[in-house]
Formats: structure tokens, sequence, C-alpha cells
């Protein structure tokens, strides 16, 4: 069990490897996605033990704090296996890595408690340093969806660092928009200004204007997975607060399984 | 420039200590059961007798076992609750209703699944999403018949606090139901389950050729969507096919055929 104490400083260290906003496309073999795990650390820990040592590649999808008590060790497992192999881990941000959310869902508290008043500047800065998506196999991989204004991946490339809350829109709307098939365009979501859902048919242009396959995300309470869009939109979600399923999906060429821990 | 931080910042704050389903509904780390207040919705410890949100007491309520899971079935095939009657001796409006800020909380939409998924309908059936559960048991009870019209229509859940019945659809019907009654109340032609729709929070009906949606004063409002934003139905608004509905903060529909 990592040490809540150790966490800063390990962070220090990842900072630099985080890389950039988008970052370079990956074509793998087998491949592991993670959708919010939400201090869930039974779940990451799970995931390495069983994944990690076959895996070509484990992707989380961003919200690993808040909602629960142990967000700093939850962090902590992830960074020290991307430590161990940066090639191998992924860990993109997701609208809970941010000050927006934090000071109202327990993360801050609990950081505080853990490891005192100044113990959130070194998790703030990690957090506005996460990339915000990856092309994995022609799968995008972000933790909420595609943005309005958004017409190529490569325009995530150029959205601003560092930017911690973010107040970029697109950088926003990549973190917390949702998708909903049987809409057009992009209309207000009910989470807040700012957010929007996107549609079936920004969906299908997006996809074949960047000859993607599909978007796989998190974001949203499923009980483990839900496909829109006829399978090109799958939400994976691997939290235990909400007391259903925890999803783990894992791509091995043209399958995908769907496996619940 | 974005529009909402610091405001936001503030309306997460309002919000964020009282009313989001971590502090409500516990993790499992926590020990022992919890009960839900028949008034305001909120969790409460299983040794406390009053609801620490609301003051209401305990009434009827019983312990929800922390594992319990609600599946789409169970939505589908539930029946009347078992706490109707306490509940119909609730003050009309639940107090979540009067403590809520006038814009939506920047947030995941709660999802507590237990017992205070309210029927999504009542008197239509309801259309399970494209992927379906099983549910064995689930019939349809009749075949949505024409409307005056000549035309069939759906609400479809765009969205719902309840997140199983996204992408479900209800049949609703102006000749079996000439005003379709919408709200929070197992009584409503089109049951929300949502605690921030009112009881009788709004209806819809044929106007001279017209679906026209009218908004019963509910608490959080009916809205419709202009194609930019959602506006305010202050009275009354024509709802064209397709036209999208929100109901409250949580809730939106469309309106569709087949």
């Amino acid at each position: 069990m990592i040490d809540a104490l150790d966490v800063p400083d390990i962070l220090g260290e990842a900072i630099v490897k985080l890389g950039k906003p988008l970052l370079q496309s990956r074509e793998e073999g087998t491949v592991v996605f993670v959708g919010d795990t939400h201090t869930a650390i039974d779940v990451t820990q799970t995931v390495f033990d069983r994944y990690y040592k076959e895996a070509d590649l484990i992707v989380f999808l961003g919200d690993y704090v808040d909602r629960g008590e142990t967000g700093v060790e939850n962090v902590g497992i992830i960074v020290s296996k991307f430590l161990e192999d940066s090639r191998k881990v992924i860990m993109l941000r997701g609208n809970h890595e941010s000050p927006l959310t934090n000071p109202y869902y327990g993360f801050l508290e609990e950081v505080t408690k853990k490891l005192g008043d100044q113990g959130y500047q070194s998790f703030k800065e990690f957090f506005q340093a996460m990339p915000y998506s990856v092309v994995v196999n022609n799968y995008m991989c972000v933790h909420g969806g595609i943005a309005s204004g958004l017409e190529h991946v490569s325009q995530i490339a150029a959205l601003p660092t560092p930017d911690v809350n973010p107040d970029d829109p697109m950088a926003f709307e990549l973190l917390w928009n949702d998708p909903r098939e049987m809409i057009e365009g992009f209309v207000p979501s009910v989470r807040g200004e700012g957010a929007y859902y996107f549609g079936g048919d920004v969906t299908e242009r997006f996809l074949q204007n960047n000859s993607l396959k599909g978007i796989i995300r998190g974001h949203e309470v499923v009980d483990g997975f839900r496909k829109d869009m006829d399978g090109k939109v799958i939400t994976v979600f691997s939290s235990r607060y909400h007391k259903e399923s925890a999803g783990v999906l894992i791509m091995e060429g043209e399958k995908m399984v769907e496996e619940k821990i | 420039m974005r529009r909402h931080h610091k405001s936001d910042d503030d309306e997460v704050a309002v919000k964020g200590g009282n009313d989001e389903d971590f502090s409500q509904a516990p993790t499992g780390s926590k020990a022992g059961a919890t009960w839900k207040c028949l008034a305001c919705g909120a969790y409460n410890d299983d040794s406390e007798q009053a609801c620490s949100e609301c003051t209401a007491k305990r009434e009827g309520a019983e312990a929800t076992p922390k594992k319990e899971e609600i599946t789409e079935a169970d939505i589908l095939n539930w029946e009347a609750p078992a706490d109707e009657k306490a509940a119909s001796a609730e003050p009309e409006e639940a107090s979540t209703d009067t403590d809520l800020p006038e814009e939506p909380q920047l947030e995941e939409p709660k999802i507590e699944p237990d017992e205070e998924f309210t029927p999504p309908v009542v008197s239509s059936p309801i259309e399970a999403p494209s992927t379906p559960s099983p549910s064995p048991s689930f019939t349809p009870s009749y075949t949505p018949s024409q409307t005056t019209a000549g035309t069939r229509y759906y609400l479809v859940f765009v969205n719902s606090p309840a997140q199983s019945i996204i992408k479900s659809k209800v049949a609703i019907d102006f000749e079996d139901f000439p005003t379709i009654s919408i709200g929070r109340n197992p009584e409503n032609v089109v049951v929300i389950p949502d605690q921030e729709v009112s009881r009788k929070h709004a209806e819809l009906s044929v106007e001279g050729g017209k679906i026209i949606v009218r908004d019963l004063n509910s608490k959080n409002g009916t809205y419709i969507y202009n194609g930019k934003q959602f506006e305010k139905v202050t009275d009354s608004a024509e709802v064209k096919l397709n036209s999208l509905l929100k109901f409250g903060t949580g809730t939106i529909v469309r309106l569709t055929v087949g």
C-alpha cells in the first residue's frame, strides 16, 4: 500500500513525463481502458494486478479523486506504475482533476488532512499538466467527449497549458461534455454553463473527418459500460461509490471485451 | 473569456456542501445502513431518528442496505412505491425544491440507486433504450393508439438523474389522455423520477392542432430549447416535433414520433 506522504514526491517526478495536451497516437495490441475510479483504490489495484503484465497499454480516462477518501493513494498507485513504465500507462485528465470540483467533492479536504495545508499544491500542478486526449487504435480517448468547435483532433494539441480549471472553453468541454445520440449538434447540458451534450450527427461527422472508429470516454455514471451511436461512443465507469459495477474495457485488435470488477 | 469560473465557484459552493451525493449517499467505507428522508430525500445514518437535512421525523422509513442495487428491470417493472402513503402526507414541495439555486449545479446528475426512483410512467408504456437489458417480465400493456392527428408521439429521455432511463421512450396518447400531466407524483400520466421536478410540474395538450406545454407553477420551471438555450416557459408554449423540453434542472425530454 502506498503511503500518502510519498505521493507529492512522485508527482514531481512524473509531471515532466506527462506529455502534451494531446499525446501522440498509439497503435497497440492489447489495450485496457479504465473509466472514472473516484478514489476506488481496489479497482485501480486490481487493474494493475490483473492486466499490467499482459497489456501493452492501460489508459485511465480521468477522475481519480473526489467522492471518497483515498484519492491521494489512488493517484499515487497510478503514478507509481506510470513511473515504472511511462509507455505502458496513460493518465488522462478528468473534470475532477481541478480546483473547480476538489473543494466541494472531498479531495481538498482529504489532501489537507493527510498532507497539510500545502498538500494540495502539488496535485494542482500535476492536474494542470495532465493530457486531455490520446488516439489509440483509431479511438479517441477523452474524459467527457468532443467539443463544439473541435473539427480535428489536432486542435487539442494547441490548447493552452497550463490551464488550472481549465478555463479554455474547448478544454472545458472535452472534460465536461456528454454524448446524446438522440439530439443534433451541441445542446447545453444540465451540468452547468459551458458544458454540452453532443449529438449523433456531430459525432458522426467528427469521426469521419478524423478517420476515427469511435470515442472511448468516462464521465457518466453507468453500470460499468454504456454504448451509444451503434457502439461508436463507449462510456466506461469504474468506480465504487455509485454501487454498480466497475467496468474495464479490454481491446484486443478488433475485439472488445467488457469486464466488470 | 470563460463565464463560469467566479460565478460557478460560488454556485458550487452554495450547493456542494449539502446537496451532492457524496455526502448524502455515503460510500461503502462507512459501516452500517442509511435511511432516506421521505421529505427531502437526504440520506441519514441509521442511528438518527430525524433527518439531519430538514429535521423531518423518520417516519415509515426503513433502513436501506448499503449494497442495494437497482436495475433497469426494476424501474421498468416498478409498482407504486411502498412509501406512497407516507409520501403523500408530506408538504406539497419537498425541501430540495426550495433550496435550489437558479442555475444547475456544475456536476454530474445525482444517481442514487435506491427506492427513490419512482416509476417513469404510470399510464403509458415505457420502451427500453435501444440496447435494453433483459427484463423478461416486462410487457407493454397495450399498443399506443393513434393521436387525433394520426401520429404516435413519444417523449424520449435525453437526460435524467436516473441514468438508466436515459434513451428510454414514453408513448403519449392524446386520445387516452387529452391532457398529459407531467410531474413527480405517481398520479401523473408521465412520472418523472427527479427530486427537482415538482409533484405537478407541467402538462401537454393539443390545442388547435398544436401541441402545447403548460407550466403548472413548478418550483424549478419548465424550459423549451430554442436552438441556442433553454428558454423558460412562463405560461405555455408550443412544442414542435423534436423540441427539447427541460423540467426543473436535471430532466430533459424530446418530443418525437416513432
